[in-house]
C-alpha cells in the first residue's frame, strides 16, 4: 500500500498498520508491505524508465530522484500517537 | 428563513483568491490560505469572525424561534405537555426528511443554490398560512416580501461557487457538483495548467506529474512483478493515470475508487476541447 504521508499522526499510524514500511519524499510518501521491502534503487530506476514513454522525461526524473531518498521507516513504538476510528485525531485538526 | 438569506447574502462579500495569494503546502497540492494566515489575528478572522458571518444570523434566528414555539404551545397546562411532544416530533421528523431530500436529491438535481431557495420558499408558504389564518395579514406579507427579495437575492449556482472557490465572475472556471461534493477546474494564473478542486481545497494540477503522480507511479515500480492495482482518490485521475504506466509493458488490473465523482465532470471539458 502506498500513501500520503502529510502529518506525524498518518505517519505513525501506517507504521503502525504495516510490518515493513519504505519512506520517500522526507516521508511524506509511504509504501507498506506485510513482507519486507527489498529497496533497489538501480532496479526501481530502471523499471521507472521503462515507463519514460508514456510519463515523458521530466516526471520520468522527478521520480527517478525520489528513488534516490527512499529508505526503511523505524518501526513503531507504542508511545507514537496514532490516528484511529475512535480518536479520528486528524480529521479535525 | 430570514437568516439563512442573510447569511448567503455574506458570500458576495468574500474576497477573490489570486494564485499569488495561494502559499504552496509543503506536501500534495496547495492550500487555500492567503500569506500570514497563519499568523494568530487573521487566522482569527478565518475561522471565527468568517464563519460567525455566515452562519451567525441563521443560527441566532433558529434559537430565536424555538423560545417563540415554546411561548406559544405552552399556554396551556393541561395541554402543554402534549404540545411539546407534537412540536418535537414535528421537529425531528422535519429535521430527518429535508437532511435526506437535500442529500439524496435536491442538491444532486438542483445544485446547492436552488437548494437554498427552495428551503427559503418554505418561509414563503409559511408566511402565506400566516396571512390565511391569523389577523396579522400585515406582518405576515411584509414577511412574504422579504424573504422573496431574499431568494432573488441568492446568486446562481455557478456564481455562488465561483465566489467561494476566490474566484472572480470572468474566470475560466468549470465547476460540477453532486451529492457527494463539489469540484471544480481554474486556470493558474500566468501558466498553461489548470487547479482541480475538491470540496474547496486545490488537490491537484493539469497536466499531471506533481505528488500524486509519484504516489502511482513509485508503488507500482518498486517490485518487477505488480500483480494490481487498487487506488482510492478524490477522483483527479492524477495517480490513476500514473499508476497506469506500467500497463504498457504488462497487463494489470486496476480497481478504482472515487470518493469525489463529480471530479470527472469538469474534466470532461478537456475531452471536449480534444475533440474539437
Amino acid at each position: 500500500m502506498c500513501t500520503w504521508s502529510p502529518t506525524p499522526t498518518v505517519h505513525a499510524t501506517f507504521r503502525r498498520a504495516f510490518p515493513y514500511v519504505a519512506e520517500l519524499e522526507q516521508g511524506l510518501l509511504l509504501i507498506g508491505s506485510n513482507e519486507p521491502i527489498s529497496i533497489d534503487p538501480d532496479s526501481w530506476k530502471a523499471r521507472i524508465a521503462e515507463c519514460s514513454q508514456y510519463l515523458g522525461q521530466g516526471i520520468t526524473d522527478d521520480c527517478s530522484r525520489a528513488v534516490d531518498g527512499a529508505q526503511p521507516a523505524e518501526p513503531s513504538y507504542p508511545s507514537d500517537f496514532v490516528n484511529t476510528d475512535l480518536f479520528p485525531f486528524d480529521e479535525f485538526n | 428563513m430570514l437568516g439563512l438569506g442573510l447569511s448567503t447574502g455574506h458570500f458576495r462579500n468574500l474576497p477573490h483568491l489570486t494564485d499569488s495569494s495561494r502559499v504552496p503546502s509543503k506536501t500534495a497540492g496547495n492550500c487555500l490560505i492567503r500569506p500570514g494566515l497563519a499568523e494568530p489575528v487573521p487566522s482569527l478572522l478565518l475561522y471565527l469572525v468568517l464563519p460567525s458571518l455566515l452562519m451567525g444570523p441563521s443560527t441566532a434566528v433558529m434559537g430565536y424561534s424555538f423560545s417563540l414555539l415554546q411561548k406559544g404551545i405552552q399556554k396551556d397546562p393541561t395541554a402543554s405537555g402534549y404540545r411539546v411532544g407534537v412540536f418535537q416530533a414535528g421537529n425531528i421528523l422535519g429535521c430527518t426528511i429535508g437532511s435526506l431530500l437535500c442529500g439524496l436529491w435536491l442538491l444532486d438535481d438542483f445544485g446547492t443554490s436552488n437548494t437554498l431557495r427552495a428551503m427559503m420558499f418554505i418561509g414563503v408558504i409559511m408566511a402565506a398560512i400566516g396571512m390565511i389564518s391569523t389577523t396579522s395579514r400585515i406582518r405576515f406579507t411584509t414577511m412574504m416580501i422579504i424573504i422573496l427579495m431574499l431568494i432573488a437575492f441568492i446568486p446562481t449556482n455557478s456564481a455562488l461557487w465561483v465566489r467561494l472557490h476566490g474566484q472572480s465572475g470572468s474566470s475560466e472556471i468549470r465547476i460540477a457538483e453532486d451529492m457527494t461534493g463539489i469540484s471544480a477546474l481554474t486556470p493558474k494564473a500566468n501558466s498553461q495548467n489548470w487547479w482541480i478542486w475538491a470540496n474547496g481545497k486545490t488537490q491537484s494540477l493539469l497536466p499531471y506529474g506533481g505528488f500524486h503522480t509519484k504516489l502511482g507511479v513509485l508503488p507500482v515500480t518498486l517490485v518487477p512483478d505488480a500483480g494490481s492495482v487498487a487506488i482510492i482518490g478524490l477522483g483527479s485521475g492524477d495517480t490513476a493515470w500514473a499508476a497506469a504506466c506500467r500497463t504498457t509493458t504488462k497487463q494489470m488490473p486496476f480497481d478504482i475508487t472515487a470518493l469525489l465523482p463529480a471530479t470527472s465532470t469538469p474534466l470532461n471539458f478537456f475531452s471536449s476541447v480534444g475533440e474539437s
